[in-house]
């Protein structure tokens, strides 16, 4: 019961943020956020899930967001249109990507990611017919607006884009965090925990990998729309090898395999550079720094240090055992 | 166009000799150490840096610069593997861990090198650009010699130590079998750092022989690890005659190939063989199965 007052509580008190804090330099700090949030949660996934490190997710953010700005620019779709075409779009790429990629894992599976995100980044700036190449896109369209008791809400003013943000993150969180629960859910446990022992019992371990690393990229792609209809332009370099590494510093630092992880990460990497904008490029220094020492000596991140106390009990046999009754063909 | 090819094959074997000598220590560490190195590329940029200095503002001779680099990159990749990755390997060694520290490092390397020094282009002055060899239709500047000779030299060195040496065979058997070596009495830690060392030292002495010939500056590394990744994949992941004929195959269809289209397109076909290759044949194409081969 408190854990849910609490959960409610949190959600009231971001709901109340704009209100709070009504510079727009603050809510535009808020829709970052927001869009770290759901980027650093799907990479959540792929390194919670699945135990791989993608170093692509950068580019799957890129997709999504050249995905819907095109449509947009392209093929006058509305926003709600764009969203979802270009979140499907990324998934399916995901899902190609994917049937290569995740036959490798360890060493080799970053490797793949990592040659996959020199290729998309190289594809969208030699495109130059379709993406502009380096010089970006510009002139996205905002989602536009509509009236809500005689009054004209715009998505080009930060608060209504903050609730946009915020209703997908929520979705975002509902369904990560319900992925277990799933019918097929237990499956994706067993299948990291112990492939081996999950390919035995009739799980495919290679169908839930495909799976959890579709779902992921899904949400980049998301994110991308979102960034690309707020922004309202769009340049290869947002999306380059610096931004996968951001990502998965974000979810290591706030702690891999859970939820709450990824989301205290995706908030503090977003807000430290707004406090440390004065140092200019040491900051970087300061994130390598800091992956560096959370690899080594606190593997579970921030959310590791809360959680000590409490035991971690081992529920692998009872997930297998409910995934057997699930998995079976 | 015919007339040029000689000196495109020329600039392809010198650009080998650098992808050659880059490529080595990664594959080496993965090999025996079964780390892939992500900031082996930020070794190869203090070695530019630390060379720079040295000649620059200590006065010392460009050839000795070179060799001090050598010195100063290894006792680094001696640190990073005693403070980075001994931790991990005893505590938590999971593949990972190790992508994610070296990230790390790499993030922290080249952006602390570009607070200090800032990302303006510097160039090692070194006496050998200024003279120039040519035989018939084609031209070398000494320093692109240099760079040839110098691989050669450390190639050979590094082949006799691995095959001929009692600690060669120490790395040998290391990469071979880890357990199966500590049994017999291999001191496997020393092996470690000694691999990290040589691979530090042989990416350090590329740079301060780059940093002379093009540009030293904090993100020359980036550009030069993502060939070197190319080349050991294809190459074979832990094989050292694999990563001399895969570097100077990228380098000379690279330079050939890069007179007709863009070079962009042929860093899309080097990814995209790297993918290829990680699927079909993850051992390389001149990999045997797994471990360090001379």
């Amino acid at each position: 019961m408190r854990k849910h007052a609490l959960k409610a509580a949190a959600i009231l008190g971001i709901i109340l943020l704009p209100a709070l804090l009504n510079e727009p330099f603050y809510q535009h700090i808020l829709i970052t956020a927001g869009i770290n949030v759901i980027l650093a949660v799907s990479l959540g996934i792929i390194v919670g899930y699945l135990g791989e490190l993608s170093l692509g997710h950068g580019a799957f953010y890129g997709i999504g967001a050249y995905a819907s700005a095109l449509l947009c620019l392209k093929l006058n779709l509305p926003f709600a249109f764009s969203f979802f075409i270009a979140t499907f779009f990324t998934g399916f790429m995901g899902y190609l990507i994917g049937i290569p990629a995740l036959r490798l894992s360890g060493h080799y599976f970053a490797i793949a990611t990592l040659g996959f995100q020199g290729i998309v980044i190289l594809l969208i700036i030699n495109l130059v017919d379709l993406t502009r190449g380096p010089m970006g896109l510009s002139g996205i369209p905002s989602p536009g607006e509509f009236k809500l008791f005689g009054a004209t809400i715009s998505f080009q003013d930060k608060i209504p884009y903050f609730y946009l943000t915020l209703v997908v993150v929520l979705v975002v969180l509902f369904l990560t965090s319900n992925l277990i629960r799933f019918r097929h859910g237990q499956a994706f446990v067993a299948t990291r925990e112990d492939p081996m022992l999950a390919s035995s019992i009739g799980v495919d371990p290679r169908k839930y990998r495909m799976l959890a690393f579709a779902i992921s990229t899904a949400i980049a792609g998301s994110a991308g729309s979102l960034y690309a209809h707020y922004a309202l332009f769009i340049s290869p370099d947002s999306f380059h090898l610096p931004e996968s590494i951001y990502l998965a510093t974000m979810v290591i630092i706030g702690g891999r395999g859970t939820i709450a992880g990824p989301v205290i990460g995706a908030l503090m990497l977003t807000l430290l550079p707004e406090v440390l904008r004065f140092t200019g490029n040491l900051q970087f220094v300061l994130y390598g720094l800091m992956l560096m020492i959370v690899v080594i000596f606190m593997p579970q991140g921030i959310v590791g240090i809360f959680s000590k106390s409490r035991k971690t009990e081992d529920k692998t046999p009872e997930l297998i055992d409910a995934a057997a009754k699930h998995g079976t063909p | 166009m015919i007339e040029f090819i000689p000196q495109l094959i020329a600039n392809g074997i010198v650009l080998g000799s650098i992808y050659v000598l880059v490529a080595l220590g990664l594959t080496m560490v993965f090999g025996i150490v079964d780390v892939v190195n992500f900031a082996h590329g930020e070794f190869y940029m203090l070695g530019a840096f630390v060379a720079f200095l040295v000649v620059d503002h200590l006065g010392v001779p460009y050839l000795p610069a070179v060799l001090v680099t050598g010195v100063g990159t290894a006792v680094f990749g001696f640190a990073t593997e005693k403070i980075l990755i001994r931790p991990l390997r005893l505590r938590n060694p999971h593949p990972i861990n190790y992508v994610l520290v070296t990230v790390g490092l790499s993030t922290f390397l080249l952006n602390g090198v570009n607070v200090l020094f800032g990302p303006d282009l510097r160039k090692i002055p070194s006496p050998f650009m200024k003279q120039i060899l040519h035989f018939s239709n084609v031209y070398l500047t000494v320093q692109r010699l240099l760079v040839f000779l110098v691989a050669v030299a450390l190639v050979s060195l590094l082949a006799y130590f691995v095959k001929y040496t009692a600690l060669g065979s120490q790395m040998r058997a290391t990469a071979q079998n880890f357990q199966a070596a500590r049994i017999v009495g291999v001191n496997t830690d020393r092996v470690f750092f000694l691999t990290f060392m040589i691979g530090a030292a042989l990416a350090g002495v590329a740079g301060a022989l780059v940093g002379a010939m093009f540009v030293t500056e904090p993100t020359m590394g980036i550009h030069i690890i993502v060939k070197a990744f190319i080349v050991v994949i294809v190459g074979g992941m832990g094989s050292i005659s694999g990563s001399i004929v895969a570097g100077m195959g990228l380098a000379l269809v690279e330079t050939l190939a890069g007179a007709f289209m863009p070079a962009e397109f042929l860093d899309i076909i080097g990814f995209s063989l790297m993918i290829i290759v990680l699927l079909t044949k993850p051992t390389g194409i001149f990999g045997t199965k797994g471990g360090a081969s001379a």
